[in-house]
């Protein structure tokens, strides 16, 4: 039945868990508390180690609380991460995403930084500078970095969060074996800028009732047996993780099982974990997708998408799972687009509209239950001090 | 040095090979992929590639015979995509037969705009260059293989299409 203008309004009759406020997707107080409060303050990941391979290689990265950062592999060995600004006068120290740079040079007035971050070299630094500022106190600011689930480099603003694995609670341990048993290396990025907030891409990756939007999964996953057995596990500090399915790939006209596979995995077997505040690991037979979502504004993100197999790959391995890889996903993938398609439609539809969007599936945590989307709003309003179902109130 | 009948055979070979790649585009433009395949032989290799400066690396995206590609376009009744329109504005930059003037190569700059059904706005979606190489049939000259080349990395929500 249709609903007038006060019914469309009302709360819906769920518990304060079960629907969010749309408010929390396109305020800018919201989003500058969420930079300030969870994304300061929570890890991240970065980019992957086979990025900065070599000493001296780095890698640029937009933090999604708002700072720029890169990534580099000191002579050492060791993997660290800092401000991308030089501390003179602010400029951008790596223009270049990705380089191999014995000296961090600043264009500008050519002050110079090693790879541990340390400043050597200010042009007439004592005639200009006296006694007063010397390279001991122009350092780049360090920012925690930890590598490894996988090889991926995470970084953490805040000095005083717990450590990366406290941090992850076990969400991932199930996929251990897939991904430490040996090296991976990444063999695909890119990045989709899309007009929607943040969150509702993590919501699509946290939730399959959507699998009705693809016909890929339609057929390859929803109509086989134990789809509906998959059930959601979720973890301390917002993450969730699905169970796993084998897909039957070749029910899809014209594609094939994938041949190969991760160390531990059943072959084309299927895992996925999605963690707070915006990062997913989607381990699908024969290829590693890792998704982290960088807001730019309430109403635009920055969804960087890398695939990743084994490092020791032959070529004709190494094709295939880029086969695999670009079938459904990568920018002409099968799937991505529609689900990208579905959160571009949300966030040309937000404040428009839509009064609460409803995470009230409840099927005892299988795959079409909405936990996995209550789990993370719950963790979100502990952070934000406010509810998601009433982001106006504070807790 | 070229007789007049060889430069004549030359110009003609020009003109029809451009006006393949052109033809292609104009079929690809309209979504008329039947049409499209029928100027492709039947081991028509198709890629779009880019270079990444991420990972200081070449990146495929899409790679497909002409199996492949009949069923990627067989399929695209069966999947949402975005209601655009997609255009196409093409150059041919370089058109290079081989000695004998049974194949040739060809580079085209490419721009491809995108139009939104919903309102009309149109915005650019990608720039790059197609890398043909092309043969000369019992039927006229046909595409081999096209790489698309890509310079824009950043595609938005991407797309189903072949460009």
């Amino acid at each position: 039945m249709p609903r007038n203008a006060a019914q469309w309004d009302l709360k819906p009759q769920l518990p304060s868990t079960h629907f969010v406020d749309p408010l929390i997707y396109t305020s800018p107080l919201i989003l500058h508390e969420e930079r300030e409060k969870i994304f300061a303050r929570t890890w991240v990941i970065a980019c992957h180690e086979s990025e900065v391979r070599d000493p001296h290689d780095y890698r640029t990265y937009r933090h999604p609380a708002g700072k720029n950062l890169f990534v580099v592999r000191g002579d050492d060995g060791t993997i660290r991460a800092f401000y991308n600004v030089c501390p003179h006068r602010g400029n951008t120290l790596l223009y270049e995403p990705a380089g191999n740079a014995k000296h961090l040079l600043c264009i500008f007035h050519a002050f110079a930084f090693d790879c541990r971050g340390e400043c050597v070299t200010i042009p007439r630094g004592e005639e200009g500078y006296q006694d007063r500022i010397g390279k001991a106190e122009m350092g780049l600011r360090a920012v925690r970095t930890e590598v490894g689930f996988g090889g991926m480099v995470y970084v953490n603003l805040d000095d005083g969060a717990p450590a990366l694995r406290e941090f992850l609670g076990g969400a991932l341990d199930d996929m251990l074996e897939a991904l430490d048993t040996e090296p991976l290396e990444v063999f695909a990025f890119h990045r989709a800028i899309v007009p929607t907030n943040y969150k509702l891409w993590h919501d699509t990756n946290s939730e399959f009732y959507h699998d009705y939007l693809h016909y890929h999964n339609r057929e390859t996953s929803l109509k086989q047996p134990g789809y509906f057995e998959r059930r959601y596990t979720t973890f301390p500090n917002g993450h969730a993780r699905v169970g796993d399915q084998v897909v039957k790939y070749e029910a899809y006209e014209g594609f094939k099982d994938r041949d190969l596979s991760f160390p531990g995995l059943v072959r084309n077997q299927w895992k996925m974990v999605d963690l707070f505040p915006g990062q997913t690991y989607n381990l699908r037979g024969s290829s590693l997708r890792i998704d982290t979502s960088i807001p730019i504004s309430p109403v635009q993100t920055s969804i960087e998408f890398r695939g990743l197999g084994l490092r020791r790959d032959t070529p004709e391995e190494r094709a295939l799972r880029v086969r695999d890889y670009n079938s459904i996903w990568g920018p002409f993938g099968r799937n991505l687009h529609e689900d990208l398609l579905a959160v571009l439609g949300q966030g040309r539809a937000l404040g428009r509209g839509q009064r609460y969007f409803l995470h009230a599936r409840e099927e005892d945590n299988t795959i079409h239950d909405e936990i996995g989307m209550r789990q993370f709003y719950g963790e979100w309003s502990r952070w934000m001090g406010r509810p998601a179902s009433a982001p106006l109130e504070v807790l | 040095m070229l007789d007049v009948s060889s430069l004549e055979t030359l110009n003609s070979d020009h003109r029809e090979i451009a006006r393949l790649v052109y033809d292609t585009v104009l079929l690809l433009d309209s979504k008329d992929f039947s049409g499209w395949l029928h100027r492709c032989t039947d081991d028509f290799a198709y890629a779009v590639r880019s270079w990444s400066p991420e990972l200081r690396a070449q990146i495929t995206w899409l790679e497909h015979d002409r199996a492949g590609i009949e069923n990627l376009v067989r399929h695209l009744p069966r999947h949402h995509t975005e209601p655009v329109l997609l255009t196409r504005h093409a150059t041919v930059y370089r058109i290079e037969p081989d000695a004998e003037r049974s194949e040739a190569t060809a580079i085209t700059a490419l721009t491809i705009y995108q139009t939104q059904d919903d309102g009309g706005e149109t915005s650019l979606f990608a720039v790059g260059r197609y890398y043909d190489r092309i043969i000369r049939t019992d039927d006229g000259w046909r595409l081999r293989e096209r790489e698309v080349e890509l310079d824009t990395r950043s595609l938005g929500i991407g797309t189903q299409y072949p460009l």
